[in-house]
């Protein structure tokens, strides 16, 4: 297929190009005779012609080949719109990136792992544009134009002398100018940079190769002509000025020099402290003994030689000063171990001082002594936040580690009430009892922190377990001691610190053993209740039951809303005061004590427990002197309650009868004697001691629960009750007690009454009923994308642009690494090349040289 | 004559074998009565011509297992397991007999029955004393308690001590008659309640009412009276009760005026605490499932349960909270109960509460012009899974309902042990993210304060406090 012009058909490339150069006459029959042949043999072509065929030239070079058009046909064609992306070029795309590429990335790989370099800088020598003739044209252009305006620079206007301006007869503009460029520089820079030779930056940036680029050089502009004399005087006036301030500023500096030289001595003073004052004094009197002596042997000097030991007596300083220890940085803060093991290397020196004594050894003990003193000194004060010791380091004081070093030294014989400092870790209870058999019950805290102290977590892997085990034997240990009677509360108030301080390491271990507790006794309960007809399998909580869920409430957090401990033991404590039927007094008062403990529990929280309040009312009606309440319902509230008369807790005859406080160890501690106690419980002045404990503890429980919304609900029956105890019956301590409590309830409830509202606890939106309509939008449109919410579609556009970013970015990587990759393969190709190219030539010298031998040795063989 | 006098004599001592001490006599003796009852019966059988059970013989057997003072438990084992529960003969004469029995000793000697053996005469001559009353009422109720097959239609009746009887062409044998079966059975039921019983047994028998003695009466109607008795007395009985009453009620026809009423009477201050509020409250969510009750009737509901969980235990409150939550669902006009906009603020303002927790009808109680203010306190209750639960009536409704099965049967046993559960399994899981249990950062300064410790330390009036009235 044959086209008349070969721009849109077929035909080769190289066809299609000759047929355009035809077109366009570049080619062809009718070229040499458009030039006389006389013209072409000079080689003169006409410049009108030769840019015209270049222009031609040009043009036919950016024709499309329509080749390399790739157009993406489209399904339906709509009228009047334009799609981006139809048609492209790919080949060009491609090769415009590689270009690009190879500018930029190549460069830089090539320069990769090169320090340093040179920036050519000079004028338009990174712009391809223009060609080299142009470059240079503009360059000394520049420099013309630098030169005429830099007389001296931009900024010393003042030394910008006209261009005849002679020196020695020759014209100022012809010395070179880099010999004056710096004279707009300060002085400071003059002394540092120049004096070492170097060229400042500012120089090198200004006039060095491209430093003609420099915008501010030509901004400068030409400043206002002054007459010659002007000049000089301006030049005159100045430089006598400048001389007369450098002369007043020495003097200043010389004065200042000699006040220094005067008050150097009160200068060490302050610098030396007290402890090299000495020292001071010593070289000073061997100063002046050095300078007597001098003055001995020639007196002639004289007169030099006060200067001369004043030098000398100043190196010296100065020589001390450089060899004085710099001020040291205060010790730092000891860390957990370091206290630990300070304190076990303590117990440990005490321990075998104590020894030493014992065995009738006194010489170490001075030693000793001065140790301590020393060791005392370093041990930092106790800090707010160092938990074990602040406590303890008081009771070192009293009873402890003082105990040891008050003793008096003459004491040979080991007396008991010194006690050992170290310890061996107990591993079970029997081998801890056997240790503090001899100890005193106000000493076995003490033993027990000496045993923490000595094996302290931090000291060694292996004590963890052992104190763990300790820890669990310690609580046993208290465990054991409740079952005496009296209990022994003075020792248990000070183990309980110890207990605390152990449980901060074994938190665990401690929740485990308290829930094993609550469950054995939770078990109890459970055993019990099936044939809870039969009064005697009933038991109420012992003394230790008690302590443990004391213990509970001092050792965890009884204000978590849910704790792993803590919740199982209100669990108990309110199915102790629920479940169990009292039928004595002393039933009655462990029931009293429940109340108090979980008061404590609550004391942050303030839940409600409404056990507790049950069970005080039910405690206030049986105590109720005899027919208060006739029958069941003449008991006003609705609390629970099944018997209301128990014979052996009404009050019989209370007038005269003051109320006590209740015992606790007397009272609910391990009986020795039953009939003994039981005449203790079967008395009025239990009974009275009693109600008047509830009814503190029922005010108690009002003041706590003062804010909730259903206080007149939990507090009216008890003021009911109280209402309904015949006052009369009671001593007048007790009325009034019973008189106040009541007060106190009607005021609160007085006030609950008034400050209470109904409840709205459901300002919600009301929930919409569903709808089956579907949902339609009025102003749809196929154009825009849905532009309901505008922030929604700013964040659709924003991650819509980011998607596009990272594609492209992605797109560019992976070119750019097919780039890499081509680049690299090519030098390779380029070396191999090179490689065989060159052992090429070096063969085919070989070859020859083999060739002609043995062509020589053959035609000297012929021969 | 010799022999008939020696076996009589031997048949006596074998019924005072019966109520001998030893269970290893008793039984032997039981085993070779009702051998023996198995062959007089066959001889009578021979000797009629028609099947007959040798009832004077059974009826002495029967005499000796109830009145019986040492009547253990193998023996009862042994006699129900075995037989009374296997033979349908045998469980038929017995039902009858220990009807007959118990009827004479309580009409001691007034009414005589004719028919019955001679031998009771000589019985009917004792007054019946109430250790004997007693005596009775527990064995033979010690039996019917253990009933366990019990023919619900004729086909059933199949297995017989003596031989199966032969139905005649005319009419069937007395024996093979469900309904005279089921007669007997209400006999012995009805003449074991006129009986005086103790407590206990009264309960027992008021827990199987529904299940195990309705179903077979052949007239459950005539237990209305006894039902309505208890439902009356009040306390745990009335709970009880309410079962046999609903069943009733329900699939007998039986008209009970005032019945919410007295439903409402049942909510008192001990029912949270009693052991059956479980099955209580099952029939309770049964009554009060119907959408067209009056509002003011659920309210009171509502109110008076809400009233009784500030003094419950959690586990009680856990049934309360979740039933309240389903009466509102189904009632939303209860809603203001937990809602009252301020417009009608004045009117609770003034009077207080509305609600009068001792007015015996729940339509004149005022509860639906209160509000549950008890809820909103239990959001601050000890344990935590009701203090969450109460925090529901703070959310919008839109549970379905809570299903009331997982709520009824708690206890404190049973919560403790989640609990401790809980905790051991947190304990036990070395989990990264699992916090050791948490600590008091506060060192105690003493476990009990003692005098010196309140005296000296006056900035800690608060925690000292507590425990001003005790001595340590």
């Amino acid at each position: 297929m044959k086209q008349p012009r070969g721009n849109r058909g077929g035909g080769s490339t190289l066809k299609r190009l000759k047929s355009s150069l035809k077109d366009a006459g570049l080619v062809g029959p009718g070229l040499r005779k458009a030039t006389s042949k006389k013209s072409r043999k000079k080689g003169n072509v006409s410049d009108a012609g030769k840019n015209l065929s270049e222009k031609r030239l040009e043009f036919i070079k950016n024709r499309v080949n329509p080749f390399e058009i790739k157009v993406t046909r489209e399904k339906h064609e709509v009228l009047g719109r334009k799609v981006r992306g139809v048609q492209g070029r790919p080949g060009l795309k491609k090769q415009i990136g590689n270009d690009n590429r190879k500018k930029t990335l190549l460069a830089e790989i090539e320069t990769k792992n090169k320090a340093g370099g040179v920036i050519d800088r000079r004028f338009g020598e990174s712009n391809p544009q223009m060609t080299p003739e142009e470059r240079m044209l503009e360059r000394f252009a520049k420099e013309r134009q630098k030169r005429s305006s830099s007389g001296g620079g931009g900024k010393s206007t003042l030394y910008n002398l006209d261009d005849d301006l002679t020196h020695y007869g020759q014209s100022l503009a012809e010395i070179d100018d880099f010999d004056e460029v710096d004279l707009g520089l300060s002085e400071n820079d003059e002394s540092t940079d120049n004096e070492k030779g170097i060229i400042d930056s500012k120089t090198v940036a200004t006039s060095h190769f491209g430093g003609f680029n420099e915008e501010d050089v030509f901004d400068s502009r030409p400043p206002r002509q002054k007459s010659k004399k002007e000049i000089m005087e301006e030049i005159i006036g100045k430089s006598k000025m400048h001389k007369y301030e450098r002369q007043l500023s020495k003097e200043d500096d010389e004065r200042v020099r000699y006040e220094l030289d005067e008050e150097l001595d009160q200068i060490r003073d302050l610098l030396i402290t007290s402890s090299s004052d000495q020292k001071k004094n010593n070289s000073s009197n061997a100063l002046k003994s050095e300078s007597n002596k001098i003055d001995g042997s020639s007196s002639k000097l004289q007169d030099r030689k006060p200067q001369e030991s004043q030098v000398d007596a100043y190196d010296r300083f100065v020589r001390e000063l450089a060899l004085e220890k710099r001020g040291r940085p205060t010790d730092r803060l000891k860390t957990e171990e370091e206290i630990a093991l300070e304190e076990k290397e303590k117990l440990e020196k005490l321990e075998r001082a104590r020894k030493q004594r014992m065995e009738g050894i006194n010489s170490d003990d001075d030693d000793d002594e001065t140790d301590n003193k020393r060791r005392k000194k370093q041990k930092r004060a106790p800090v707010a936040d160092d938990l074990d010791d602040d406590y303890i380091s008081d009771e070192e004081e009293d009873g402890g580690f003082g105990l040891a070093e008050k003793q008096p030294k003459k004491d040979r014989k080991e007396s008991k009430e010194e006690l050992a400092y170290t310890f061996p870790c107990p591993t079970t209870l029997e081998q801890f009892q056997n240790i503090i058999e001899d100890v005193g019950d106000k000493d076995v805290s003490v033993v027990v922190h000496r045993i923490y102290v000595l094996h302290h977590i931090k000291l060694s892997p292996g004590n963890r377990e052992k104190l763990e085990t300790f820890f669990l034997v310690l609580l046993d240990y208290i465990l054991v001691r409740t079952l005496e009677n009296p209990i022994p509360m003075e020792l248990l108030n000070k183990l309980v610190k110890n207990v605390f301080e152990l449980s901060q390491h074994f938190s665990e271990r401690a929740s485990q053993w308290f829930i094993q507790k609550l469950e054995e006794a939770q078990k109890n309960i459970a055993k019990a209740l099936p044939n809870s007809f039969e009064a005697k399998s009933l038991k109420f909580p012992t003394a230790s039951d008690l302590i443990i869920l004391r213990l509970i409430g001092q050792i965890f957090p009884t204000s978590d809303f849910h704790h792993s401990v803590v919740t199982p033991a209100t669990l108990l404590m309110g199915q102790y005061l629920t479940q169990y039927t009292v039928r004595n007094g002393r039933d009655l008062l462990v029931g009293l004590f429940l109340c108090s403990l979980l008061r404590e529990y609550q004391a942050l929280s303030k839940r409600v427990v409404p056990e507790v309040l049950n069970y005080l009312y039910a405690s206030l009606i049986y105590l109720a002197p005899f027919e208060t309440f006739t029958s069941i319902d003449s008991i006003p509230g609705y609390f629970p309650i099944k018997e209301f008369i128990i014979p052996i807790l009404q009050i019989k005859d209370a007038k005269g009868i003051e109320p006590r406080k209740l015992n606790f160890s007397e009272l609910l501690g391990n009986p020795i004697n039953k009939n003994e106690r039981d005449s203790y419980f079967e008395n009025d002045l239990f009974r009275v001691s009693a109600l008047s404990a509830s009814l503190d503890l029922v005010l108690q429980y009002a003041k706590m629960y003062n804010s909730k919304s259903a206080f007149i609900e939990l507090f009216t029956p008890s003021l009911t009750i109280l209402n309904q105890l015949p006052e009369e019956k009671f001593s007048t301590k007790l009325q009034t007690a019973l008189k106040s409590t009541k007060d106190t309830l009607q005021r609160l409830l007085k006030f609950a009454n008034e400050a209470r509202c109904p409840l709205e606890l459901q300002h919600h939106r009301s929930i919409p009923l569903a709808t089956y309509i579907p949902k339609f939008e009025e102003t749809y449109s196929v154009e825009r994308k849905s532009t309901k919410n505008r922030e929604q579609a700013q964040l659709n556009k924003l991650k819509a642009q980011y998607k596009k970013e990272r594609k492209g970015a992605i797109r560019e990587l992976r070119k750019d690494s097919q780039f890499i990759a081509r680049e690299k393969l090519s030098k390779i190709k380029e070396r191999d090349a090179a490689y065989k190219k060159k052992i090429g030539g070096i063969m085919n010298i070989l070859e020859t040289e083999q060739h002609e031998k043995k062509s020589y040795e053959k035609s000297k063989r012929k021969r | 004559m010799q022999i008939r006098e020696t076996y009589i004599h031997y048949v006596n001592k074998l019924i005072d074998f019966l109520g001998h001490v030893e269970p290893g006599l008793q039984i032997p003796s039981l085993k070779i009565l009702l051998d023996l009852l198995k062959s007089e019966s066959a001889f009578l059988t021979f000797s009629a011509g028609s099947c007959q059970f040798s009832n004077n013989h059974f009826f002495r057997v029967v005499e000796g297992l109830l009145d019986n003072e040492n009547f253990s438990e193998p023996l009862k084992n042994e006699f129900v397991e075995k037989y009374w529960n296997v033979y349908d003969d045998l469980r038929f004469y017995f039902l009858k007999d220990a009807a007959k029995i118990i009827n004479l000793l309580l009409d001691s000697g007034t009414a005589k029955d004719q028919s019955g053996p001679s031998l009771k005469k000589r019985k009917m001559q004792e007054k019946p004393d109430s250790k004997k009353l007693n005596r009775l009422m527990e064995n033979t109720f010690s039996i019917l308690d253990n009933l366990r097959t019990m023919p619900t239609d004729e086909s059933e009746i199949d297995g017989f001590w003596i031989g199966h009887p032969a139905p005649d062409d005319i009419k069937l044998p007395i024996i093979l008659r469900l309904q005279e079966h089921k007669r007997v059975f209400s006999e012995c039921w009805l003449s074991l309640l006129k009986l005086p019983m103790t407590l206990d047994s009264y309960k027992k028998i008021l827990l199987i009412m529904h299940k195990k003695i309705i179903p077979h009466m052949l007239q459950p109607p005539l237990l209305m009276d006894f039902l309505t008795d208890s439902y009356n007395a009040g306390g745990v009985v009335s709970i009880l009760a309410l079962n046999g009453l609903f069943t009733l009620i329900h699939e007998h026809n039986l008209d009970y005026p005032d019945f919410y009423k007295k439903l409402y009477g049942l909510f008192d201050r001990n029912l949270m605490h009693v052991k059956y509020r479980s099955r209580f409250f099952r029939l309770v969510d049964l009554f009060l499932a119907s959408t067209h009750l009056p509002i003011q009737l659920i309210a009171a509901f509502i109110k008076r349960m809400s009233r009784l969980s500030l003094t419950s235990p959690p586990h009680g409150i856990v049934i309360l909270i979740p039933m309240i939550y389903n009466l509102m669902k189904r009632h939303p006009g209860c809603m203001q109960l937990i809602h009252r906009s301020n417009n009608n603020h004045e009117i609770v303002a003034e009077n207080n509460d509305p609600y009068n927790f001792d007015e015996k009808d729940p339509m004149e109680s005022g509860a639906i012009d209160s509000s549950l203010w008890e809820i909103k306190t239990l959001q601050d209750h000890y344990y935590p899974n009701v203090a969450t639960l109460a925090k529901i009536f703070e959310e919008q409704f839109t549970k379905p309902s809570y299903n009331l099965e997982d709520f009824l049967d708690h206890t404190y046993t049973t919560i403790f042990e989640t609990e401790i559960k809980r905790s051991i399994k947190k304990l036990n899981t070395n989990n990264s993210n699992n916090r050791p249990p948490a600590l008091a950062f506060e060192k105690p300064k003493y476990l009990f304060p003692s005098y010196n410790h309140s005296v000296n330390n006056n900035d800690e009036i608060n925690n000292d406090d507590i425990w001003k009235m005790w001595e340590f």
